[in-house]
């Protein structure tokens, strides 16, 4: 069974290739343009896995991990940041906030899939 | 000769001159007696001749007459004159000295003789009255005329006897007369000779010895011959000699020395001219340098010396010793990350401990309250025998710095998402083309693609080495240093470059020696550093070749060799070799994909971490860089290695943080385990102070918390050993007591929290602790001491950093100052109220945007609020102002400006 993902990306040309990647390697994928978006979406159907840019309109994602994380119906959701944010402090402050995983772009798009099943992997 | 023996001489000449001037004078005497007596008798015998003469002439006339007259009275008288003539005769012969005279004499006598004894013949012929008178008279006178003869010639001769003696006598007297005056005058010559002879050998050199002498004392002192002379004088005047020499050495001493000294007193002269240039000169940069200067005696605090800089940073310094101690106990400082250090771990309390500190960073809050990020320098001054006397300590406000580095940051971060956001499309669209076979059938195509891809792959490296270059330079390259083995380093490297080594057909090699002491090192950065010499070595070997990457201890560090069997570097041009973007062979390595910044990175890490890379080349036979790192104690335990992040590996995932526990109570540590556990922490317990500093040494625990109130050593003194053991005092520590008083957090504490603790609260100090920090500045504008204390630390608490102004001027500096992001303002403040505050920020480029919020007391009918926040204010809350609440607003606001 395919495991189920949510990524929340506002650039299309990104949206398309992450959407592939992830494809590729087997997941089911809706994708979502900004931080309420993606609140909703996770609200409406809580996915395996949430994979969150940080830089979006409406509700950047930092924001939208810790409204997730605030809500007890949604704390429990696994997020992971794909996001071009790579200084130190900013994966510091991106994993402090609750989420299992941090992926700096540009990703692999031949590995991301993998690396986040490694990533839900070694959470359970 | 001595002087005595010449005197004894001279006088010895004296009274041989005397006793030869007497007989001299005794033998003139002699003589002029003897010429004397010689003419008297010679005059004497002239008249005795006379005498006798008279007398034969008075015989021969009476003879006459009684012949003439026969009177028998004239024959009677005959023997008177026979008599006279006798008498005389006998008195001539015991004068008469000279032979011819007595000759003579002697012949008279005889005639007399003779002519006496005619006479009775004579007598007898004449009386025969035969013979005439005339005739008778003249064979009287015929018969007397050779005794005539003879006494004529005596006479003459006599005469002429007497003559001589005259003369002579004349010539003695004359002669004694010039010998008399000779005397004198040869005494005179002596005296005067004498006198010469003292005054040549006495007085000329004495007089000379007293007019140099006195010349002496006058202090004219010229040189004095030496004499050979032996007597006292010659004495005296070598001593004198050598005395004016010793004097015209001493003097010529003095002279020197006189002159030395005026040199000296000229160049101290000149010298303290110059140091009062110099001192000028120092007083004029102090003043003008922008950075606070203070020197400070050790013995009483006060301060000795302290430029502009310092005053405006500062504020003048009381006098009063007790006016001070309020001073520094209302003063704060806290470490960059928001730990507040104690008094004694203040950086000039340190220096006066003897520790120099080069540049650290401390926000360090004055007792106005205002928050100034300031960089310090300080180190101790010591006397001659290294006692420490004071403290010079340099303060740099650098706010301004700061909003640089922040300006520079952001434009780097965003720079670098602006790049990473297109590449993201362009490397994942070509990766998913090339990666399926069917996509792009033309092998020529299929070529392009890979080539698009590689160049793509160099663009990203390149733009996150130029990120980590600009972070090490700005050195804001935080490390995260954990107790690592060095073995586990090397083989995540290896297994990092194992695809790209295959792919080069590179065997690598890895040889670790056993007993290799652990390092405390930032993992993802050491990896980092020898996956950059690994991979340049595995580029620049042959294929089919070896790389090797071997490990041993190097004395007190730990080197880490990466050779390989390339072409070698030429030993000028090693030195380059860590330049930015130097590559020994631009063309090769851009063909092999290098950024040219690797070695640099390398370098700059390794120098970070306390050690530093070598390099080593044989041309021809390979190059070798090695990588050294300060060992560890080994009693540090070392964790594994998880790569978090790193440049080379884009996947990031929390690192399981570890608390050491510290309380005595089984039951609460067995609570706090199970909580800290739920959320994911790795527990470590400890149940008094002495096993807690046992156990941190050997775990290294990201946070610990800690009991006050435990048997053996306690909270407290713990607190102070951990601040104390540089290893440990990174540690923050979170203090968990029933005696704790939440509102005064323990010195050395990073949070307070008092039992019975409920979950959320430590959950949420322990992530806080954890560096769980915002990055967003909070200005709070409170003219209430008391209110701003308790908001300021709630926020603190928070992970906010924050900054204070006690009136409304104030707030508008500290705004510029310190860019805050965030402004919290009382309405009511001195100097300028709440609203001015507003007006003014939104007036200004900087506060146009800036959230607001409003903290009004209540007025009952919101008009104040009404008013603030028609002006531009973004939240209020009314007094009372509950902390949580206020934090909530903050995040709200920093939100919503966020998304705008």
């Amino acid at each position: 069974m395919s495991l189920s993902l949510i990524l929340a990306e506002d650039d299309p040309d990104i949206q398309l290739v992450a959407r592939m990647a992830l494809k590729r390697a087997g997941f089911a994928v809706r994708v979502v343009s900004n931080g309420l978006e993606a609140i909703d979406a996770v609200k409406a159907n809580p996915p395996d896995v949430l994979l969150l840019d940080w830089m979006m309109p409406e509700l950047d994602g930092l924001e939208t991990c810790r409204r997730l994380r605030a809500n007890a119906a949604t704390a429990n959701v696994p997020i992971i940041f794909l996001t071009a944010k790579s200084q130190e402090s900013e994966i510091q402050r991106g994993l402090g906030l609750g989420a299992i995983g941090y992926i700096t772009k540009p990703f692999d798009a031949l590995k991301l899939g993998e690396q986040v099943k490694a990533v839900l992997a070694e959470r359970t | 000769m001595t002087i005595r023996a010449k005197i004894l001489g001279g006088l010895g000449l004296l009274a041989a001159m005397a006793m030869a001037e007497s007989l001299l004078v005794i033998y003139v005497q002699r003589a002029i007696t003897a010429a004397d007596s010689e003419q008297a008798r010679t005059a004497d015998v002239l008249e005795l001749h006379g005498q006798a003469w008279r007398a034969l002439v008075v015989q021969k006339a009476d003879r006459r007459a009684f012949l003439l007259s026969r009177e028998p009275v004239l024959e009677s008288r005959l023997p008177a004159s026979e008599h006279a003539f006798d008498v005389a005769v006998a008195q001539i012969q015991g004068a008469v000295l000279d032979d011819e005279q007595r000759l003579r004499l002697e012949r008279l006598v005889r005639l007399v003789d003779e002519w006496r004894e005619q006479w009775p013949a004579v007598r007898a012929s004449a009386a025969l009255s035969a013979v005439p008178p005339a005739a008778i008279v003249d064979g009287v006178d015929q018969r007397f005329r050779p005794i005539e003869a003879v006494l004529v010639e005596f006479e003459d001769r006599q005469r002429v006897l007497a003559d001589a003696a005259r003369a002579r006598a004349e010539r003695v007297r004359s002669l004694a007369g010039t010998t008399m005056l000779f005397i004198p005058g040869l005494a005179l010559v002596f005296m005067a000779g004498m006198a010469v002879a003292v005054g040549r050998l006495l007085l000329a050199p004495l007089t000379q010895l007293t007019d140099q002498a006195s010349r002496i004392a006058r202090r004219e002192v010229t040189a004095v011959e030496q004499t050979d002379r032996a007597d006292e004088i010659g004495i005296l005047q070598n001593a004198f000699a050598s005395m004016t020499e010793s004097l015209r050495f001493r003097e010529g001493e003095l002279t020197h020395a006189l002159r030395r000294e005026q040199l000296l007193a000229m160049s101290q002269a000149e010298a303290a001219a110059r140091a009062e240039l110099a001192n000028a000169d120092l007083h004029a940069i102090l003043d003008t340098v922008p950075v606070g200067l203070i020197i400070r005696d050790g013995q009483t605090g006060a301060i000795r010396l302290q430029n502009h800089a310092a005053v405006e940073l500062w504020g003048q310094e009381p006098e009063d010793p007790q006016r001070r101690q309020e001073r520094w106990a209302r003063t704060r400082v806290r470490t960059r990350g928001g730990k507040e250090l104690p008094q004694e771990a203040w950086p000039w309390r340190r220096a006066l401990a003897g520790e120099r500190i080069v540049g650290e960073e401390f926000e360090i809050e004055r007792e106005d309250g205002v928050v100034i990020p300031t960089l310090v320098s300080a180190a101790p001054l010591r006397d001659g025998h290294g006692n420490v006397l004071g403290t010079v300590v340099a303060f740099q406000d650098i706010a301004r710095l700061r909003e640089l580095d922040r300006l520079k940051d952001e434009f780097v971060s965003i720079v670098s998402h602006e790049l990473r956001t297109p590449l993201t499309s362009i490397r994942g669209s070509l990766q998913l083309v090339s990666a399926d076979p069917d996509a792009v059938p033309d092998p020529d195509h299929r070529h392009l693609v890979d080539v698009a891809l590689s160049n793509c792959e160099r663009l990203i490296r390149i733009i996150n080495d130029i990120l980590d270059i600009s972070k090490i330079e700005a050195g804001r390259m935080t490390l995260q240093p954990r107790p690592v083995t060095v073995a586990d380093l090397v083989r995540t490297s290896v297994e990092s470059v194992a695809a790209i080594a295959e792919a080069a057909r590179v065997h690598i090699d890895t040889r670790i020696a056993a007993d290799l002491p652990p390092v405390v090192v930032d993992p993802d950065r050491m990896v980092q550093v020898i996956v950059n010499l690994l991979s340049n070595a595995v580029k620049f070997t042959p294929q089919r070749s070896q790389v090797v990457v071997e490990a041993a201890s190097r004395g007190n560090q730990v080197a880490i060799a990466v050779s390989d069997q390339g072409a070698g570097i030429p030993p000028e041009k090693l030195e380059q070799l860590f330049q930015k973007f130097h590559q020994v062979d631009s063309s090769a390595s851009r063909r092999k994909g290098g950024t040219g910044l690797g070695l640099s990175i390398a370098k700059a890490l390794a120098e970070q971490h306390g050690g530093t890379v070598e390099v080593s080349s044989v041309v021809g036979r390979g190059t070798t860089f090695t990588v050294l790192i300060p060992a560890a104690s080994p009693l540090v335990a070392p964790r594994p290695v998880h790569l978090s992040s790193s440049s080379s590996s884009s996947i990031a995932r929390p690192v399981p943080k570890r608390v050491l526990i510290v309380d005595d109570d089984d039951d609460f540590r067995l609570a706090v385990r199970r909580q800290l556990e739920a959320a994911g922490y790795l527990v470590v317990e400890a149940r008094d102070g002495e096993a807690a500093l046992h156990v941190a040494r050997q775990t290294a625990p990201d946070v610990m918390t800690v009991d006050l109130m435990m048997p053996g050593m306690d909270g407290w003194e713990l607190i102070e050993r951990l601040a104390a053991d540089a290893a440990l005092a990174t540690i923050p520590v979170i203090v968990v007591s029933a005696v704790a008083d939440r509102a005064q957090p323990l010195r050395g504490a990073a949070a307070t929290l008092s039992k019975p603790i409920d979950r959320d609260g430590l959950l949420r100090e322990v992530s806080l602790a954890l560096g769980g920090r915002r990055d967003a500045t909070v200005l709070i504008a409170e003219d209430d001491a008391d209110l701003r204390q308790v908001l300021a630390q709630s926020l603190v608490r928070e992970g906010y950093r924050v900054v204070q102004a006690v009136d409304g001027e104030d707030a508008l500096a500290v705004f510029d100052r310190e860019n805050a992001d965030v402004v919290v303002l009382d309405i009511r403040m001195p100097l300028l109220d709440g609203f001015g505050v507003i007006r003014r920020l939104r007036d200004s480029a900087r506060g146009q945007r800036v959230p607001i919020v409003v903290v009004t007391g209540s007025d009952g009918e919101g008009r104040s609020e009404v008013r603030a926040m028609s002006l531009g204010a973004n939240a209020y809350l009314a007094k009372p102002v509950d902390a949580a609440n206020l934090a909530r607003q903050i995040e709200q606001v920093l939100t919503a400006r966020n998304e705008t």
